[in-house]
């Protein structure tokens, strides 16, 4: 151990399980999935009808400034939420921290500006012809668009106001990397505090596909799943048979990463460490993936050796499972390959089962999820893993029950559009 | 200790399309700008703006996608303008070093980007055909047509596409990242592969930014924030930073990417090293969304940090190219931030400029195309200047490079800011290359 590992004292997130750790957690362990009917025209036009969205959520519950909380777009809510719960779970107060210290690194979903907020100044710009009339745009439309619009669309805004909100002025970045977002805010937290860039960062992500901008996007990719296979409450399949795509979700979750030592002084307890990570890419098409699943096994390979381990070490995976025909029989045989003999023994966990695909939010939930399972000694099962796929097979997959976390390291996994990779590698606390 | 050269730059901008091209420009004090061509802006109280002059973004698009040999490719060839900016650039430098340079799969790249650029043209054709009586859009009818594309147009304008094509055409598989921190963005990305390579975790990465506002959606959103200069008679002069008469900032877009890598393994393939990076340092000014911190404790925090990073004292700083916008509130606080930071050492501050009077704002490119300026001021020993400067402010207490030409001097460590919408700060150190 050294005093600046980068530990975890908080973890805060939203998800369609709940709003917090504990409800997500309660629902995983039961067996239960947030995904619910999709009845929208975007939804029937891609044959879609589930969807995981964050149930009774409100943003004013987490943002102290009103005026803040009018500058903030629904799923910026969700993150400034994942924030404050993650501040809550640590004990920590902005008060005590030495605000050069205090770092933030966030994934964001990608920055659409909202167009529903266009919609009067649009209505002004029609021409004669009824066609969009860019000279009455510039005249008539302008007056009409609300001055901070280009503010409330910029996809830094959750970084922009959690640092506002507790006095952060250290080292931050902000990741807009589709579904490795989160993993590289992640991976640059843990480096800052072993570095000695940072004492404490707020590290995490937030993203809302469910929007009809994503419904639209990934559907028309062929990445959702379809409506008639399965009950929407089993329409995120990992692994399974019967599996025809991703369930578009929203959510958030924050860590609080800390330098041991410092952590240790104000008497806060170390949930877990990040010990690193790898990032990669296929390189191989902009959409879709490497059939060999490169971006992946070279992430895995690149995790491995940061943290000087072999896959030895691993105890369990908290798989990337994305429901996918095509990319999980690669990710299988990515694990098998990696895992070798140990490959029947070590537990595999796919949480997007029950929580739907959150993209830029997704690594940091699954991070979220891992640090909680080392605290508690238990692993989350796969509810809707019925008959595993037998291109998917080979694999312990976590099924029924919890099972057991047996000692060693978790890894988490993110695959992005286009085959960039993310794999995190977390610890016990006092992991050597 | 690792360090971290610079071999190749690639720049498409508003003042030239090569980085030769580019240095020369800086030298003489060409600026760019003039009426806004991309779309109908004759009605908008802006209508200037510093575009590339020249640039196809289907050619440089098609470019690329040959280069994918084989990958089954299917970008639209009316691609997002930044995106085709960002590859273009990206492969002028993969171009300009030796082939040794990125062969091999670990090559990282890193961008910073802004938000989508839309055309006219599409906003025409795919959008307004789905506006009701109250300008709402119908996104199922949208999609109903939409079917009937390439599968990939739904996803034009990504940040993260540049990334996925150049690594595709380069044959590259190595950490990439997109980062999206408004102005700061490509300062960002540059010191996020700076600290890769630093750390021995890359050999190489191409890092810098990508950015084009200039569109109908980009240049309102600027204008209503106040932001932008309305000079339109004089479109050349209109980006004055510094100066007492500064009235917003002249748009500018463009790319810029740097070829960073780890000093031996370029020795080792007898690369031409054109500088050396020393120092990042990044800062939240925790402040206002909307505006700077009115002392720059955020400018200045990421200068402080910076020169800790290089492990250099403050009185080492020959250059600052400053972020310089040319609107009344940047350059006041960033001077104040510079003035306090030397000043508070007993120092005075080094020779400031802002590009930026020259090339426009890029935007989330600007920090990539100004580090691109300090290369060139190691490299060739110039000053560039600050140029359209008629009566420096008062509240800019700095010494700034009043000159219409590039200054010749000794200029040893050069310091590049650039400070974004939301708070977020950034500040990288270059050095002369000295072996």
């Amino acid at each position: 151990m050294s005093a600046r590992d980068a530990v975890v004292t908080g973890v805060g997130m939203v998800t369609s399980l709940g709003i917090g750790l504990a409800p997500t957690w309660a629902g995983l362990m039961e067996g239960r999935t947030g995904c619910v009917p999709l009845s929208s025209d975007e939804g029937r036009l891609v044959g879609c009808a589930a969807q995981a969205v964050v149930p009774g959520f409100r943003g004013k519950d987490f943002v102290s400034n009103r005026k803040s909380l009018k500058l903030m777009s629904h799923q910026v809510q969700l993150g400034m939420a994942a924030a404050a719960l993650a501040m809550e779970h640590g004990g920590l107060k902005a008060e005590g921290l030495d605000p050069e210290m205090f770092g933030v690194f966030v994934g964001a979903g990608q920055a659409f500006a909202d167009s529903s907020e266009l919609e009067g100044a649009l209505a002004a710009s029609r021409g004669a012809d009824g066609g969009f009339d860019v000279a009455r745009f510039g005249e008539a439309g302008l007056p009409l668009i609300h001055p901070l619009w280009l503010l409330r669309g910029l996809s830094n805004n959750v970084l922009g106001f959690v640092s506002l909100e507790y006095n952060a002025q250290g080292i931050n970045n902000n990741y807009c990397n589709a579904g490795v977002s989160s993993a590289q805010a992640l991976l640059s937290a843990a480096r800052a505090i072993e570095e000695g860039l940072a004492d404490v960062v707020l590290a995490g992500g937030y993203d809302a596909v469910t929007t009809p901008e994503g419904v639209l996007g990934y559907g028309l990719l062929g990445h959702l799943a379809q409506g008639s296979a399965a009950p929407a409450a089993q329409a995120h399949r990992p692994f399974d048979a019967g599996r025809t795509g991703l369930v578009p979700a929203e959510g958030a979750c924050f860590l609080v990463l800390e330098s041991r030592e410092p952590a240790a002084r104000r008497g806060a307890r170390a949930l877990a460490r990040v010990l690193g990570g790898g990032v990669a890419t296929d390189g191989y098409h902009i959409t879709e993936h490497d059939p060999e699943g490169g971006g992946l096994r070279r992430a895995l390979q690149a995790a491995l050796s940061d943290v000087n381990a072999s896959s030895d070490a691993v105890a369990a995976v908290f798989a990337h499972g994305e429901a996918s025909p095509r990319l999980d029989p690669v990710e299988a045989r990515v694990w098998r390959e990696a895992l070798g003999a140990r490959a029947s023994e070590v537990p595999v966990c796919a949480e997007k089962a029950s929580l739907g695909h959150t993209v830029a939010a997704s690594a940091a939930i699954a991070a979220g999820l891992a640090v909680q399972a080392l605290d508690a000694g238990r692993l989350p099962p796969v509810p809707t893993l019925e008959a595993v796929d037998p291109s998917c097979s080979g694999l312990r997959y976590v099924v029924g029950e919890p099972a057991a976390l047996p000692p060693g390291l978790i890894l988490t996994a993110s695959v992005g559009l286009g085959g960039q990779a993310a794999v995190l590698v977390l610890g016990p606390a006092d992991v050597e | 200790m690792t360090r971290v050269v610079v071999t190749s730059v690639g720049v498409i901008g508003p003042t030239a399309t090569t980085w030769p091209g580019f240095v020369e420009a800086l030298r003489e004090g060409r600026a760019g700008g003039g009426p806004v061509t991309l779309f109908d802006a004759s009605a908008f109280p802006t209508r200037i703006a510093a575009e590339v002059q020249g640039f196809d973004p289907a050619a440089a698009l098609g470019e690329a996608l040959r280069r994918c040999e084989g990958l089954a490719c299917d970008v639209a060839p009316e691609e997002d303008r930044k995106t085709a900016l960002g590859v273009a650039a990206a492969l002028q430098c993969a171009d300009a070093a030796a082939e040794s340079a990125w062969g091999g799969r670990r090559l990282g790249v890193h961008l910073g980007t802004g938000l989508s650029s839309v055309t006219q043209a599409e906003v025409e054709a795919e959008l307004a055909p789905w506006l009701d009586g109250e300008g709402r859009f119908d996104a199922a009818g949208y999609g109903a047509a939409a079917a009937g594309l390439a599968s990939s147009a739904p996803w034009r304008h990504l940040t993260d596409e540049a990334n996925r094509l150049i690594l595709a055409a380069l044959g590259a598989s190595g950490p990439t990242t997109s980062n999206f921190s408004a102005c700061a963005a490509s300062a960002q990305a540059i010191g996020r592969a700076f600290l890769d390579i630093r750390s021995g975790r890359v050999v190489r990465a191409l890092a810098g930014g990508m950015d084009s506002m200039v569109h109908p959606f980009g240049m309102i959103s600027f204008m209503r924030l106040g932001a932008l200069s309305t000079r339109n008679e004089a479109p050349l002069g209109a980006s004055r930073p510094f100066d007492r008469a500064r009235d917003g900032f002249l748009l500018g877009e463009g790319a810029a990417v740097l070829l960073l890598e780890e000093a031996t393994a370029a020795a080792a393939r007898g690369a031409e090293i054109l500088a050396e990076i020393v120092g990042f340092g990044t800062s939240i000014d925790a402040h206002l969304i909307t505006a700077p911190h009115p002392e720059g404790r955020g400018a200045r925090l990421a200068m402080e940090r910076a020169l800790r990073d290089a492990g250099l004292e403050a009185g080492a700083i020959d250059y600052i190219n400053a972020h310089g916008t040319g609107t009344p509130l940047n350059d006041s606080t960033e001077s104040l931030a510079i003035a306090s930071l030397w000043r508070g050492r007993g120092l005075e501050p080094p020779q400031v400029s802002s590009t930026k009077s020259m090339t426009g704002h890029l935007i989330a490119a600007a920090g990539a195309i100004e580090a691109a300026a300090c290369v060139a001021a190691l490299r060739e020993g110039f000053l560039p200047p600050s140029i359209h400067i008629e009566a420096l402010d008062p509240a800019c207490e700095v010494p700034v490079v009043e000159a219409t030409r590039g200054v010749p001097a000794d200029v040893r460590y050069a310091m590049s800011n650039s400070f974004g919408f939301g708070g977020q700060n950034a500040s990288l150190i270059f050095k002369r290359w000295e072996g």
